[in-house]
């Protein structure tokens, strides 16, 4: 109860500051926003009894290529489905999940920090840290830091406990953690974290290490079943990503579709043509480094100013800035400085082209040519520097002050540094008061405690959280209340699609702000599952063909043509006649975002023209049978259909099919089962 | 020899040896110009300014050009539209 009541409070404080966030007033935003139309499209469309592989509706059809990259076959994320069985909607469903990844994390973190510092109340204040951090205020902006902190934090805390003690439920443990993180976003942010820690653990930790790297093998020796079971966990999970990789690597899509703007079309076309996976490295750093988003300024002034058009609230409270200030004379430990030290080559890796680290994993480390957003890498700084603090939190609490002089001069002190780092504070212009007084309150504390003053710990422990928190709250408070002008609805409810014979001429208009805020209006699309106009605004993962086609007519020609879905013609060079609804000629049979099967009743042997792009991967059916799929007009789906009635089936068909995501769910459920199951069993 | 070891472990000494490295391996013209952008960027994001977002760009402006007068002048500018008419005249 008392353990409820402790996390709970935090949380609860956490969710009033941002209740308009939480319970659905203010929308998600940003890159949040991607990811929620990723999922509702796919919750909304499994719940129809199809797993999308295919978006019909924008960029005149396109593969769902976000499919493998947006955490959805999480166990966790299933939640979205249960609860919109359970009468809730898709948006209110996708906030209860985010809220449950974000306790994940936060639980994970609690006992990562528990386990490296043995010290419950250090555990708790990384608990309450890490939530009134700027990783708390971004899930609603920017959740691909979540995707890639829950699983890596749960892979540490995994590492740290199968190293102590060697057990199958933290080696299942283990590989849990590494099937989330294949399946959550690009595992090059984690792979990169895990390099660097792994290296930094060998030269602090190096006889320790040794005997680790023993132990496993051996543990993986006596336990050659459950070893396989692992792996083929692991190699499982890997598959969504590499049928994701075969899309990216068919020639059949923009690749990588959204820098094409930034270099020239041109050769991002003959990049695509030319099968050159990765990215070029002035794309791969021209924007979304850590310096761009954060200065030393920025860290400590105009915090109540951060607003919603920013999807990068790189906030870290200050009393976090204020223990590693004021253990700047304690001895710097192993744990510690491994901490820092992984922290400082992942800020300059993740200040890309500004520092030569990141050119030179560029040019050596084959997957750094597949990511850019460097400053994704905040997911990790942030959780780095708040155990860096909580470490000399511990450190500080722990000084040793036998006589009153030691007390004394440990008083005077304390109260110089604060004194100092407040100084530093008033060099700025817009520091918020809540920093003061963070500032000041922290120094009575501090001098309380050294003083000698006899309270019982849980008072010492909730009075310096309290701390903690008096900044973020006016932080969390002004956020709010800027992104106040943002608030509208999102497309919640359940669709069945229908097949609209004619795409709009006019896009549709949305009230919501943030649709004139960044060009996110696919999404919109894809998740009202309308059609957009017949247009290529912003070529991502673009079919190749539409793309061409795009770049090779004016914007009115093309909107002309592909406002028709269904054209025949009696013969090429004929002119076109197009079909604007069911007729006895043809008529549609079933229409879901994966195909298109339409009854024709043709009078003569005529080419019919389905005006969705064309990939490698669709496959055209007449009356059951397989039949030459034709590229059409240049980027679209035609066959030939003879005369008198015939059943003709378009279907995309890429490597894996459908099955594959359900398998994957199926196993990662299971997987999360047996683990927890194990786990309880060896804590009993 | 004690002392020596005892100052060479302190955590400041690591604080100026990371603060030295990062002094040296950034390319500090980059950065800025990388921010920079970035900043401006957001305070004119799709349609519309929104003055906080310029609050934030101007001051960080001034932070790196101080003795440019035109950043002072947008930054009064801006804490004038939020209405905080203390600051723009300051």
């Amino acid at each position: 109860m008392s353990g409820i009541l402790k996390f709970g409070l935090p949380f609860a404080l956490w969710v009033f500051l941002l209740r308009d966030f939480v319970f659905g007033a203010i929308p998600v935003n940003m890159d949040t926003h991607t990811i929620y139309g990723v999922t509702k499209y796919y919750f909304n469309n499994l719940l129809n009894g199809v797993v999308p592989l295919w978006e019909p509706f924008v960029d005149l059809g396109r593969p769902f290529y976000a499919l493998s990259i947006c955490n959805l076959f999480n166990p966790v994320t299933q939640l979205v489905a249960v609860l919109k069985l359970l009468g809730v909607n898709y948006y209110a469903g996708f906030l209860a999940y985010l809220a449950a990844y974000f306790v994940l994390g936060l639980a994970g973190f609690y006992l990562l920090a528990k386990e490296i510092f043995k010290d419950r109340a250090c555990a708790f204040w990384a608990y309450v840290l890490l939530l009134f951090s700027g990783l708390g205020l971004s899930i609603f902006t920017q959740m691909t830091w979540l995707e890639i902190f829950v699983p890596a934090v749960w892979f540490f805390y995994f590492c740290l406990r199968f190293a102590a003690r060697p057990t199958p439920g933290n080696f299942l443990g283990l590989c849990l953690s590494l099937m989330i993180v294949l399946t959550s976003y690009l595992p090059f942010y984690f792979l990169t974290l895990a390099g660097v820690c792994l290296i930094g653990a060998f030269i602090f930790y190096f006889s320790n290490m040794v005997r680790f790297v023993r132990d496993a093998f051996r543990f993986l020796n006596r336990n050659r079943a459950l070893a396989v079971v692992g792996l083929t966990g692991i190699l499982i999970a890997a598959a969504p990503l590499a049928a994701y990789k075969m899309v990216d690597a068919s020639n059949d899509i923009v690749s990588p579709g959204r820098h094409c703007p930034y270099s020239s079309a041109q050769e991002c076309y003959e990049r695509t043509m030319n099968k050159k996976g990765g990215m070029l490295y002035e794309e791969a750093t021209r924007s979304g480094t850590l310096g761009e988003r954060v200065d030393l300024g920025f860290l400590f002034t105009h915090l109540d100013k951060l607003t919603y058009g920013s999807d990068s609230p790189l906030f870290i409270p200050v009393f976090v800035f204020l223990l590693v200030w004021l253990g700047a004379f304690l001895r710097l430990s192993r744990p510690l400085a491994l901490i820092l030290t992984v922290a400082a080559v992942i800020a300059l890796i993740a200040l890309g082209d500004a520092t030569p680290v990141h050119r030179f994993l560029y040019d050596y480390v084959f997957f750094f040519k597949y990511f850019r957003n460097l400053f994704f890498f905040s997911a990790f700084l942030i959780p780095l520097l708040v155990l860096f603090a909580v470490g000399q939190m511990k450190a500080l609490l722990e000084l040793k002050l036998g006589t009153t002089a030691r007390r004394k001069a440990a008083i005077v002190g304390i109260l110089v540094l604060h004194a100092l780092f407040a100084a530093f504070l008033l060099r700025y212009d817009g520091v918020i008061t809540a920093t003061f007084a963070t500032v000041i309150v922290s120094a009575v504390l501090f001098a309380l405690y050294y003083g000698g003053v006899r309270l019982k710990t849980p008072v010492w422990i909730a009075l310096f959280s309290a701390v903690m928190c008096v900044q973020p709250a006016q932080v969390m408070t002004s956020y709010a209340a800027n992104a106040a002008e943002f608030k509208c609805v999102l497309p919640h409810n359940h669709v069945i699609p229908s097949f609209g014979w004619v795409r709009p001429d006019k896009p549709q208009t949305s009230e919501c702000r943030i649709y004139q805020f960044v060009h996110y209006e696919d999404f919109w699309y894809a998740m009202s599952m309308t059609d957009a106009p017949a247009r290529v605004g912003y070529p991502q993962a673009a079919s190749r063909w539409v793309f061409d086609l795009s770049q090779k007519t004016d914007a009115a020609t093309l909107a002309r043509y592909g406002r028709y879905k269904i054209v025949v013609y009696d013969d090429a060079n004929q002119p076109a006649i197009p079909l604007t609804e069911d007729s006895a000629a043809v008529r549609v049979k079933h229409f879901d975002v994966n195909q298109l099967v339409l009854a024709t009743d043709l009078p003569r042997r005529m080419m019919l023209v389905y005006n969705d792009a064309f990939t490698g991967a669709w496959k055209v059916f007449i009356d059951g049978k397989s039949a030459q799929l034709l590229r059409a007009n240049s980027a679209f789906k035609g066959v030939w259909v003879e005369p008198g009635a015939h059943t003709v089936a378009f279907r995309y068909s890429p490597w894996g099919g459908q099955g594959l995501y359900i398998f994957v769910t199926i196993v990662l459920m299971a997987f999360a089962v047996v683990t927890v199951g194990v786990l309880r069993k060896e804590k009993t | 020899m004690i002392w020596t070891k005892r100052v060479l472990t302190t955590n400041i000494i690591a604080y100026a040896a990371l603060a030295l490295l990062f002094h040296f391996a950034v390319d500090h013209a980059k950065v800025f110009d990388q921010r920079s952008k970035y900043l401006l960027g957001i305070f004119y994001n799709g349609y519309f300014k929104n003055y906080k977002d310029g609050v934030v760009y101007f001051d960080y402006m001034i932070r790196q050009q101080p003795g440019d007068p035109q950043n002072h002048a947008n930054l009064a500018i801006c804490y004038k539209e939020l209405g905080d008419t203390k600051r723009a005249a300051k």
